[in-house]
């Protein structure tokens, strides 16, 4: 390669030369920058590429790389695609690439300064690199347990490499001796705890949330997650091989597993460089986008339901159906799962199944139009969705949101449209982007997201190349390669990383779903509504509970969070004298 | 004697029928959602059974008023359906049935159900009690107004006096006091019912089933089949002030028959209205909906007062 020619990201590292000391530079697929800086100056790269040259944090991923080079390692992958704050806040489309900012901990000194006093948005991120791995994040306001449960071991860290023999398993804690978890709450007079959880009635999902209310008014919220971690990271290491990836990948999620299954195995080719068959990537794009149709139909009768329209959310999910049966059509299955291999795909598709899947979206698309017309012009329940559980554009800048929840509020923000992947580079389709920032506009924007998917199957099955689904290049895995692999599941950008291990096993795999940038702006959304719209409010998110809880307080104007303590709070609520915010 | 014959016969009667309404309205409402929907019209009559047939819990929490409330909200249902003059209308003036009688005993029936909900110690069901309250708050003025313009019409308060007044053409939709006041009184009796878009109380959605969360087994059912019965009985008032013509059918016997297919097909029919839309919140949908009801019924006690 020429040196003196511009590649990818040359932009951004020129910039950051000029501040930031860069150790090392390396790109492993094309358009995926590494760039290795101290420890000490990690904050200030991140907070530089994030807010400065219109970053996105994608993942965070702490790794265990101490029989490699005797270090812990952080990797912050962003995706730099421009601030969109504005209409012209935007990279132009060569520009756009992943820069993941590296940085080695010692094994001596398992501590690094925290990201998230410069960008919020690593606020979980960090709070789990300590839960799993025992790295501390110094400054990290959050001193709250993540991912594990509270009555775990203080000095046992399952993703450490030698952490956990797997005969031998911490002893449970007596249900009497286990530790509180401390919700933050607000004192105040009159001020009602409501517990909602720790099993969501409606979403039929473990999650446990605190709603603070005055009357019938949300003052604040708080919620805990991850009460079923599956350990799947962990399972993955060193034991699975590729094959087995996908199965355990689709097993993240009930409804979008056909996304993560995608990204987990993309990951792994994209490592070792690895070009699949044209018609494997139309399939696979096929795929995803009859999961976003499923998905987002039962997101749009849900949220139907939640309000009390039985009505139209039974007709919803009898549309709904059609799209199960397409799925069958395509992939032998209703949930579309156990096709996806490395290097292509295990099932292609006929003729006369394209002539029945097009007459399917045919019936689809007429009925879904009637029906959402019927929704639209019921009064009672657009007033129920306007205004509800606004989302702030700043809020969501800061937290990195993702999915129909950020383009609710007016970002242009699609991974299939900033980091094209697979077939997506031959198809046309419209971003949905909605201004309303509130449960209208994001149902709106996957009302819109359904007709686009309708139109981009139609696209795949008229213009799919013939030809094999598989490859047959004979490659090999790369030792310690990694690469990330990113695709738009229906709520959002998923992100896998993977990094490749000797022996034809997987070394690290970071599985980050989508919901899991969504959660932390989910309170901001909370406040001032009434408890008539909590279930509502969680609904439009579209939460997907494999993921977790943080809760901090930001200042949006300065841009930096503070967590405030239990008896912070109560002292500032009995005097009030020394407001605990003002020095946020 | 004859008349407390008639009166225990006529609740015993309803009791046993409204579920087989209910089950006709879970078929439509089943039929206009493009579903399956039970096999036939009388799956309410086994639910109940089935939820009779169960043992009672009660939260550790919970106080003898939790524990006996669905007995006593099923009696004061059954209270209020006794002062409908439906069979006895015809026979003579009875004290009981009165309209003060009944908008007290709907008063009781909120209140046990509030009371009940906040002792269940479920800060949801709390909610829904205050809930029930609130929307008590906005509605009974309503009530009280239309109810108001009939007595000052009618100039007794005994409901088998206007019933036979109003059979009798001396009270009549002729008066516009009077053909307004069914209007705002109509409207209160559909929120009182508790059916969408104003089930706010019981919203499974927001509240987890609200007031009656922390009820399980036979309470359930027996709590259930009191909320019928209440339906049944807020559709009664409106029949015997406002309907009360039972095409010359004089025989208690008939006139029980003909009054259960009236109230049925408002049952029934309550479904047009609650199978679409989405639910109201208190403050906002609610509140202005309140108003307006409130201002016809206002209207009505003009009416009256100017005496068109």
């Amino acid at each position: 390669m020429n040196d003196k020619m511009n590649k990818k990201g040359d932009i951004f590292i020129n910039k950051l030369k000029e501040k930031i000391k860069i150790l090392d530079v390396s790109r492993m697929p094309e358009e995926q920058i590494t760039i290795t800086v101290d420890r000490a100056d990690l904050p200030e790269t991140v907070r530089m590429l994030y807010y400065d040259m219109g970053g996105w944090l994608s993942t965070m991923v702490p790794n265990d790389e101490r029989q490699i080079n005797g270090n812990y390692t952080l990797y912050y992958a962003l995706s730099m695609e421009g601030g969109k704050m504005s209409y012209d806040d935007e990279l132009p489309a060569e520009d756009k690439c992943w820069i993941t900012v590296k940085a080695y901990i010692p094994a001596t000194d398992p501590c690094y300064p925290s990201v998230t006093r410069l960008v919020p948005a690593a606020v979980w991120y960090e709070r789990e690199a300590y839960d799993m791995l025992g790295l501390v994040a110094e400054g990290l306001p959050d001193p709250r347990r993540l991912v594990l449960s509270d009555d775990w071991p203080d000095d046992l860290f399952p993703m450490r490499k030698d952490a956990m023999e797997y005969n031998y398993r911490p002893d449970p804690v007596d249900h009497a001796d286990e530790p509180e978890y401390k919700f933050l709450h607000p004192e105040g007079e009159g001020l009602i705890d409501v517990p909602l959880g720790p099993l969501h009635i409606t979403s039929d999902e473990p999650g446990h949330f605190r709603l603070y209310c005055d009357g019938d008014t949300i003052i604040d919220a708080d919620y805990r997650l991850f009460y079923q971690h599956r350990g799947m990271e962990k399972l993955a290491e060193n034991r699975m091989s590729y094959d087995q990836m996908g199965f355990l990948a689709e097993r993240v999620c009930g409804i979008c597993g056909y996304a993560h299954a995608t990204a987990c195995i993309e990951a792994a080719e994209r490592a070792i460089d690895m070009e699949i068959p044209r018609r494997a990537q139309a399939i696979r794009i096929i795929n995803q986008e009859i999961e976003r149709l499923h998905s987002h139909m039962l997101n749009i009768g849900l949220a139907c339901e939640v309000t009390g329209n039985i009505n139209a959310f039974m007709h919803i999910f009898r549309i709904r159906e059609f799209s199960m049966e397409l799925a069958q059509l395509v992939s032998g299955g209703r949930k579309t799962y156990g096709n996806v291999v490395v290097g292509g795909m295990r099932r292609d598709i006929s003729a006369k199944e394209i002539r029945k899947g097009l007459e399917l979206l045919q019936t689809m698309e007429t009925q879904l139009k009637e029906v959402w017309e019927a929704v639209m012009e019921d009064d009672s329940q657009v007033s129920r969705w306007k205004g509800v559980g606004i989302l702030d554009r700043q809020v969501a800048r800061d937290f990195s949101a993702v999915g129909p929840n950020i383009r609710g509020s007016g970002f242009k923000r699609d991974t299939r449209y900033d980091h094209p992947y697979d077939f997506h580079d031959a198809i046309e389709y419209e971003v949905a982007v909605e201004e309303g920032c509130d449960v209208y506009a994001r149902e709106w924007v996957r009302y819109k997201e359904l007709l686009e998917s309708i139109s981009i199957i139609r696209q795949c099955f008229e213009i799919m190349p013939a030809g094999s689904i598989i490859t047959n290049h004979n490659k090999r895995i790369i030792p310690q390669a990694y690469a990330l692999a990113n695709n738009e599941a229906p709520r959002g950008e998923n992100i896998h990383w993977i990094q490749h291990g000797s022996a034809q096993k997987v070394f690290r795999w970071r599985c980050r779903a989508a919901t899991y940038n969504n959660w932390p702006s989910l309170r901001f959304q909370f406040r001032g509504n009434t408890i008539a719209d909590a279930a509502l409010i969680v609904c439009s998110m579209d939460p997907c509970y494999s993921c977790t809880d943080r809760v901090t307080v930001v200042d949006v104007k300065s841009k930096r969070s503070k967590v405030l303590t239990h008896s912070d709070l109560k002292k500032y609520s009995q005097t009030l004298k020394h407001s605990p915010l003002k020095d946020i | 004697m004859t008349i407390l014959f008639w009166m225990i016969f006529q609740v015993v009667m309803i009791a046993l029928a409204a579920p087989l309404f209910d089950g006709i309205a879970r078929v439509l409402r089943a039929r206009l959602q493009s579903r399956k929907g039970p096999p036939d019209f009388f799956q309410t009559y086994r639910d109940i059974i089935k939820l009779y047939k169960r043992s009672r819990t009660a939260p550790r929490c919970a106080h003898w008023f939790f524990t006996y409330a669905p007995f006593f909200l099923y009696a004061t249902g059954a209270a209020m359906l006794a002062a409908m003059p439906i069979t006895y209308g015809g026979l003579e003036s009875v004290g009981y049935a009165d309209i003060f009688v009944l908008v007290y005993l709907a008063a009781l029936l909120k209140f046990v159900f509030g009371v009940a909900s906040i002792d269940s110690g479920n800060p949801f069901a709390a909610v829904g009690g205050s809930r029930e309250q609130m929307i008590g708050v906005f509605v009974e003025p309503v009530l009280i107004i239309s109810l108001l313009v009939v007595m000052l019409l009618a100039g007794t308060s005994n409901l088998v006096v206007i019933q036979q007044m109003v059979l009798n053409g001396e009270v009549g939709f002729f008066m516009p006091a009077y053909a307004v006041a069914s209007i705002s009184f109509l409207w209160a009796m559909y929120v009182e019912s508790g059916r969408n878009p104003y089930d706010l109380a019981e919203a499974e959605q927001e509240l987890q089933e609200g007031v009656l969360g922390e009820y399980s087994g036979s309470d359930f059912g027996i709590a259930q089949a009191a909320l019928i019965l209440k339906q049944f009985a807020m559709i009664g008032l409106f029949i015997t002030i406002f309907q009360p013509w039972n095409f010359g059918l004089e025989h208690p016997f008939l006139a029980l028959i003909v009054f259960l297919v009236k109230a049925g097909v408002f049952y029934v029919a309550a479904v047009f209205i609650d199978n679409f839309g989405a639910r109201y919140k208190l403050l906002s949908g609610f509140k202005s909906n309140a108003t307006a009801a409130l201002s016809i019924s206002v209207v009505a006690l003009v009416l009256y007062i100017v005496g068109v």
